[in-house]
């Protein structure tokens, strides 16, 4: 089965519920700054990005579709000149793969501020295709934009701010973390968001 | 000789997208569909007789609507993608290749650029502020001026979609 974390934030919660999920984060406790930093689509986050860093070493869902341009042949550019020039250093809205969770389900995450447009695109897309329901779950990751936990991975890069910036991110990840280990334990059969 | 034949028969989706996927996209669906005349620019009230014409809103952004099926068996769509058009366009390359369909049975047809400013007023003023009264009668006159160009895609998209690949 295919689960698909679809966050409604620029900053990439939904990414961190998957890899919550796959066991990249640990599920009973706070992570440490650390642990948040060996992270891709943080680090793509907080550093200068380069084409190599682009969706942070975690993979898109198909890498072989940046070869094809077959969808919007001949009246639009190209899929990978789209996808490329204007989104080139930006994992958002990208679905990306970030592992199998325990019962081998693979869990992908993508998100975008107001990502009712992209859970809308997920479900049609699905639907037009007759993809089946049992085959994919979505499971959507509402909540504010952590903008403190943004600024506390931001100024850690500083390395005289070390410490102020752990408070900070500590700070928002006790109200944050708590429900998204819960979204992260979240059985694909008992979820009511998904489609 | 026979897969052969199948092959040419393989019918396309065709998603025409704008902002809000309520005028330019569904103007351009119906065009496609033959439900509004090629010659010239229909009346207003045959732009309101169209299914969701200026009757969705933000909430429905996103969501593909089937509109029907054309002479070929190509099955037209319409949608509203806000400002987030060439992200959603690669997530859709994405969900392609995600579910193992194969890119070349859908075609995006982004609608955006014959998107005239009175359309783009009226549009606000009757979603977005709730002034139907005021940019209902704006952006149907727009989707006239823009009629010949909207026409003139659809035309396009039938061309490819119609010459064997």
């Amino acid at each position: 089965m295919i689960i698909i974390y679809v966050g409604y934030q620029n900053f990439p919660l939904a990414a961190l519920a998957a890899c919550i999920r796959v066991g990249s984060l640990p599920g009973d406790r706070l992570p440490e700054m650390k642990e948040l930093l060996k992270l891709p689509f943080i680090t793509e986050l907080i550093r200068p990005k380069t084409p190599a860093s682009v969706g942070g070493g975690f993979q898109r869902a198909v890498k072989s579709s940046m070869d094809s341009a077959n969808i919007q042949r001949g009246l639009n550019p190209p899929l990978n000149e789209v996808s490329f020039n204007k989104d080139r250093h930006n994992a958002r809205g990208k679905l990306t793969y970030m592992g199998n969770d325990s019962e081998n389900n693979r869990v992908y995450a993508v998100w975008a501020r107001g990502g009712q447009v992209l859970n809308g695109t997920i479900s049609s897309f699905m639907k037009i295709f007759d993809v089946p329901g049992e085959s994919c779950s979505i499971i959507q990751v509402f909540g504010p934009e952590p903008y403190l936990l943004g600024l506390g991975l931001s100024m850690s890069k500083l390395s005289f701010l070390s410490g102020l910036a752990a408070t900070i991110a500590e700070r928002q990840l006790q109200t944050l973390y708590p429900p998204l280990s819960g979204l992260a334990r979240v059985l694909p059969g008992q979820l009511d968001c998904a489609w | 000789m026979l897969s052969l034949t199948n092959d040419l028969e393989v019918n396309v989706k065709i998603i025409y997208h704008c902002f809000g996927g309520t005028h330019s996209s569904i103007t351009a669906a119906a065009i496609h569909l033959g439900w509004l005349p090629e010659k010239e620019a229909p009346p207003a009230y045959r732009f309101m007789e169209l299914p969701y014409f200026d009757r969705r809103d933000g909430w429905d952004q996103g969501e593909i609507v089937f509109m029907g099926k054309d002479r070929q068996g190509n099955e037209v769509y319409a949608v509203g993608w806000g400002s987030a058009s060439s992200m959603l366009t690669s997530l859709i390359d994405d969900l392609a290749g995600l579910f193992e369909i194969d890119r070349g049975s859908c075609r995006l047809v982004n609608v955006m650029k014959q998107v005239n400013l009175m359309m783009k007023i009226g549009g606000f003023m009757s979603r977005r502020l709730k002034a139907v009264r005021v940019g209902r009668p704006i952006v149907i006159y727009g989707a006239r001026l823009a009629y010949r160009s909207i026409r003139s895609l659809v035309h396009k998209v039938q061309w490819e979609v119609g010459r064997p690949v």
